[in-house]
Order: C-alpha cells, then structure tokens, then sequence
C-alpha cells in the first residue's frame, strides 16, 4: 500500500473522529435542567423567572412534532430531563419504558391545584399493574378538537355535524389537519355516525355516562382492517373537496376568508377568533365574529403533559420546574402568551377566567366545578360558542368527547399505509 | 540537514492534504448518514437483515405509483424550465455585454431571496390570479418552474457563453441556414449545458415537498412527503429508508444518463 495515501486516509479518520468525539461532547458546562417543549409552547420569561428564582440554567429547545420527540429521545436518551409530548404520545413513550415514574410533592403547586378533570382523564388511561398515565405525566395544556366557521358564511345548524364536511354546500370551502391522528377521528366520525348518534339519543334520554363514553371510546380508537379501509374512502373523498391539508396556516385561511370551515384545535380556534375580530375594518358589520363548534357525534379530548425521560440526569430540579409552572401567576401568564388552556385549575386560574370572560349581566351561563373542583364555579357570560366556550366547554359537550390512544406499531402502520394513499391519491 | 527537512514538512502540505477537511466533511455527514440509510433499508424492527422492506416498497402500489407521478411531474417541470429557459440563456449569452450583465442580474437575483419566501410570494400571486386552491397541479407546476428556472438558465447560459462563436460562424459561411447552425452546432455544443440543468431542476422538484405542499395546500404529496411520513407519523425508519435508497439509485441513474460523470457536465461547476 502506498505509504503517503495510507497516512492520509488514517490523518483523515483520526480527525473525523477528534471532530466527532467534540460535537458528543459539546461544549461549555451543561445547564442544570434541559427542557424540550413544543414550538411556541411556553412564555419564554418564565423560564428566565425560573432561573434566577432557583439559581439554576435552563437549556430550552422545542420539537415540530411528537414524533420528532420521539425519535430524538430514542437517539440520545438522556439529551433532555423535562419533555412535553401530546397523550398518545407519553402513552406509547410509557409503554416502552422510555418515561420515569414521577411523584409531585403533595403540597407542591401542581398537585394542589390540577384540575379533577385532567386528573380522572390521566387516571383513565391504565397501564397495567396498577399505573395509569398520571404516574408518568403532569398536565400541561389541555382542548377538544371542533370546527371554526364564520356564521354569515354557512348554515350554523350544519356546524353540528362532522358529515356536513362531506355536504356538498361546503366544498373547497373548510381544511382539514395534514395530521394522521386528527383526521383518522373525523373518517371515524362518518364511518360511525348512526352509531354515535344513537348513543348520544340514548345518553340524553337517561342512560349511564360511563356506557356513553366507552362507546365512545370503542369507536373513536377503532383500528381494525375493515374500518380503517372504509375510513380511506371517505377520507379521499374528503381531501379532495377540502380546501388544503394543513397544520398551522388554516388560522390564516379563515381569517382572510379563503375557508369558511376550519377544523382546528381548541387553542388554535381562540387564536383565530381573536385575530379575526381584530382586523381592522372600514364599517362594523364586516367585522368577522367567529365561532366554534363540537359536533354532535362527538369530538377528541386531547392533551400535553410533562414527563421525565428515563435517562434524565436532574429528576428533581425537572419536578420543580412542573411545580413551578402550575403556580397560578405563571399558569396565567402562560394561558394568556400561548392562548392554550392549562390542566391547572385553583380558584386564582377561575377568577381570572370569569374576569377575562364573565359578564355579570350576562343571558347564559356554565357550572365549570367539574374543572375546578367543589364550591360555586360558575360562569355567567354573554356570549355562546366564542373564545370561553371554546377554552371550557361545558360538562354537558365534554361527555361527548374522549382520549384517542396511541395506536400500537402494526395498527400504526397500517393507518399510516392508509394515510398515504390518501395523501397521493 | 535531515531536521530541515522536516521542518519544511511541517509547514508545507500537499495537495491531497489539503483536502482533509473536505474528507472529514464526507465522511460526518454523506458517508455516514449514507451507511445509515442502506442500514435501515436491509433491517427489521428488531435489528435483523431482512429484504422485506424493498419487498414492501415493490408489492404496494402507493409508493410505486407515487413514485411515478412524481417523475411525471419532475419531468413536466424539466421540460417547461428547458423550453422557457434555452432561449433566455441563448438570447442572454449574445447580447452586448454590459446589458449582458444587468439582465443576467436580473435572472439571479431572485436566487439571492429564500426559496421559501418566494415560494410563499408566489402563492399569494396565484391565489390573487384564482388558481391557487382551485386548480392544484397547475399551481405546483407554475410555481416550481418558477423556483427553478434560474436553475436550468445559469448552467445553459455558462455553456453557451463559453462557446467557440467561430464555429458557428464557420458553418454559416459554408451555407447552413440558421436553423440548421443551431441543430447541428449550437444545439451539440450546449448538451452539457442541458444535461446538468435537467440534473439541477428534475431531480430537485421530485423530492422538495414544501414546495409542493406550499402550492397545493398540502393536497398533493410528492415521493419526498412518503418518506417523512414513514419518518415522522408513520414510525418505520425501514420504509423511509427504502424509499430515500430507490430514489438515490434512480438519481444515479439520471445523472450517468445525462452525462452528469463524464466530466463534460462541468458547467454545473462554473454556476455558482
């Protein structure tokens, strides 16, 4: 072998490994707790708060997707100490041993103040051997899943359905999620309507809750063959009379009028209606007043919550910074930058509800004390199906909707086999 | 004697060391990720040599046929880049040079602004023109030939500047016609030229999805949005990387069929 090629080759290697070897290492001190969070997930001075109230150093970084959360804690295991995936997604990262049991103090802010509701949702969700998803998870942010539309422009009484998507009238006039999972839930919808119908009629003629929901939640997690093949079809069907696939520029779409039907998450629909109505307009009855809806049929409850990787290397600073972000100034101010709503109940978290969203003179009103706990939690408030209904829906609406789970790997596979032959088609 | 030697040694390099850098760049981030694709094309789930995923990618119609309307729409795009493109460049490569100069400016600049905001500023044009949101495949393929035709007009433009005038020169003078000088001079001379601007615009517009999915509204998915989808929602690296390794064996295939190792394909050098 030529002797001066050979030195090249291995001066090559030596220092592709001395730069590789650099880059693991990183460089400078590590920060005492990395958190990783969604994009625009988090009013980013609480973190400074955080750390000068503590005498700790943050590293904050954020992930487009759960999946991408997924996949870069699969890569680097103990790249990060706090994580904020969405429910399917804690469940399935639970599922494979890749999430650290957590125990919140008992007097710590986020277990005294998180709401019964999340609580019973987390409870509901068993792993087995007695854990359920609240032994890996605090709540984060919570919504529904619904449609947005702009009454002048649509019959409101067909806002009640999720078939009405699929109703001529409205063609190339809504968008639909680019999202596997939120899409999936409408196909189920229409494959499931009478179905869901039915038990909705039977619920509110006196039957059991509980029977409601687990119907419910037998459909809206079907994820058989023969089901997933049918929902193809509608959904290709529903892909073409949509306007776009979309996860993030429908807001932009029903705000300057391209749609008129945007199915969007809870948050999302209270960005819309905020900036929709603050366009500035020439003459007040142009001003766009938009609305939400959660069909009949029933709708998703879906929510984010933190959890502790299994290789995290600071646990509990991870557990005080959860406490910290349940403390009720800070959930405010998060509500208030994100536009999301905190699984954080407490009775400051209600009051600044009723003063951001009461009217004492108000024509309709809500009894939210299954969020908030015991004790007179209600809201009286003068206008139906805007940003507070959106935010806290009744008990009545939330019966009507369930936790879609995380789909185990061959179901997974074959509903994104699905998916992608309704993208290409 | 011997220690000057070495001391010279120390400071000089040779020509081939002064390629490590680029070596090292090779070996992080195309070789290695390379080795990690053909890794996760050949295994299973749990880690074992398995041919089942090309057996996947062969057997099910959604890739393949996505594949194919893919090339389709590539192929469309290439040649609506060529047809616009050709005479630009020809035209550009024989005007006077300062006017030259100004309009070749004008044919780069748009380069200089991020693909994705154009891509965003002709949407906008589309839509206020009434064909974005109504008619899909008109709109990527305006759009992408939009994107990409500086792309095809740089690497024609190059070849025909640098091209000997005196031949064509010469051959009318022994009585060509002028369409006969430019298919049987021009046209031959400029094939490499052509050959990597086909390189530079096919291969590019059948596997950027955001660009597709900008001027679609995410209705129309190209072979590249199979392979994030196998990457992201769909969890199975093995499919995406099936994927990404058939469309690399097919982009060899373009590039040695348009002559893109001969090393006349140089003009996509002198681009940029």
């Amino acid at each position: 072998m030529n002797t001066k090629f050979g030195k090249i080759i291995s001066s090559t290697l030596a220092i592709t490994a001395l730069t590789a070897s650099f880059s693991f290492a990183g460089c400078g001190k590590e920060a005492d707790l990395r958190v990783y969070n969604c994009e625009e997930y988090i009013d980013e001075t609480l973190i400074e708060k955080f750390e000068q109230e503590y005498g700790v150093t943050v590293e904050y970084s954020c992930f487009d997707t759960p999946e991408d959360c997924y996949n870069s804690l699969k890569i680097d295991g103990d790249a990060y100490d706090l994580i904020c995936p969405s429910d399917y997604m804690i469940e399935k990262m639970a599922r494979e041993g890749m999430l650290e049991e957590i125990e919140l103090a008992a007097d710590g802010a986020y277990k005294q103040n998180v709401s019964p509701f999340i609580e019973n949702t987390f409870n509901s969700i068993s792993f087995g051997e007695g854990k359920t998803l609240a032994n890996y998870a605090a709540g984060y942010m919570w919504g529904t899943l619904g449609l947005v539309y702009n009454p002048k422009a649509v019959d409101v009484a067909d806002m009640n359905s999720w078939m009405n998507l699929w109703n001529d009238d409205y063609r190339g006039r809504f968008s639909i999620k680019d999202s596997v999972r939120d899409t999936y839930f409408i196909g189920l919808a229409n494959y499931y309507q009478d179905e869901l119908l039915e038990c909705a009629a039977d619920y509110a003629a006196g039957g059991s809750k509980d029977a409601y929901q687990s119907a419910l939640r037998a459909a809206f997690n079907d994820t058989t063959e023969n089901t997933v093949s049918a929902v193809k079809n509608a959904l290709t069907d529903l892909k073409e009379r949509s306007y776009g696939m979309e996860v993030d520029s429908g807001k932009d779409y029903i705000i300057t009028g391209d749609i008129d039907i945007y199915f969007a998450w809870s948050g999302d629909a209270v960005y819309a209606m905020d900036e929709a109505e603050a366009v500035e307009v020439e003459d007040e009855d142009q001003r766009k007043i938009l609305y939400y809806s959660i069909p009949d049929e029933g709708s998703n409850v879906w929510f984010d919550g933190w959890c502790v990787p299994k290789d995290a290397k600071n646990k509990d600073l991870a557990l005080k910074f959860i406490d910290f972000l349940s403390e009720p100034e800070n959930v405010i101010a998060n509500m208030e930058f994100i536009g999301y709503v905190s699984c954080v109940a407490g009775s400051e978290v209600f009051d600044w509800v009723v003063d951001s969203y009461g009217a004492a003179d108000g024509e309709y009103s809500v009894d939210l004390s299954y969020f908030f706990g015991e004790g007179d939690y209600t809201v009286v408030y003068d206008t139906k199906g805007r940003q507070f209904t959106a935010s806290y829906p009744s008990e009545e609406v939330l019966d009507r909707c369930v936790v879609m789970n995380y789909f185990p790997d061959e179901a997974n596979e074959r509903i994104n086999q699905m998916w992608s032959e309704v993208k290409v088609h | 004697m011997t220690s000057e030697k070495t001391k010279k040694r120390l400071f000089s390099f040779s020509r081939k060391q002064l390629c490590i850098p680029y070596a090292v760049f090779l070996i992080l981030f195309v070789i290695f990720p390379l080795l990690l694709i053909i890794y996760y094309a050949f295994t299973a789930k749990d880690g074992s040599f398995t041919f089942s995923n090309f057996v996947w990618f062969f057997t099910n119609p959604t890739p393949i046929k996505n594949l194919f309307s893919s090339m389709l729409m590539g192929l469309i795009i290439t040649a609506l880049c060529l047809f616009i493109g050709y005479p630009v460049a020809y035209v550009l490569s024989r005007l006077k040079s300062h006017r030259r100069t100004i309009l070749l400016l004008l044919f780069i600049m748009p380069m200089w602004i991020n693909f994705v905001l154009r891509a965003m500023a002709m949407k906008e044009l589309l839509s206020f023109v009434g064909i974005f949101g109504k008619h899909d495949y008109l709109s990527v393929v305006i759009g992408m030939v939009y994107d990409y035709l500086p792309f095809m007009i740089l690497p024609l433009y190059t070849t025909l500047i640098k091209m000997d005038k005196s031949l064509e020169e010469a051959a009318a003078d022994l009585g060509a016609s002028k369409a006969k000088v430019f298919t049987s001079v021009t046209l031959p001379l400029s094939a490499a030229g052509i050959a990597s601007g086909i390189t530079m615009v096919f291969l590019p517009s059948m596997t950027c999805y955001v660009i597709s999915k900008t001027y679609s509204n995410g209705k129309i998915a190209i072979i590249g949005d199979l392979i994030e989808l196998w990457f992201g929602s769909g969890g199975n690296w093995h499919y995406g990387s099936v994927i990404a390794l058939v469309l690399l064996v097919i982009m060899f295939l373009c590039t040695l069929l348009t002559g893109g190792f001969s090393g006349q394909g140089n003009a996509r050098e002198t681009v940029l």
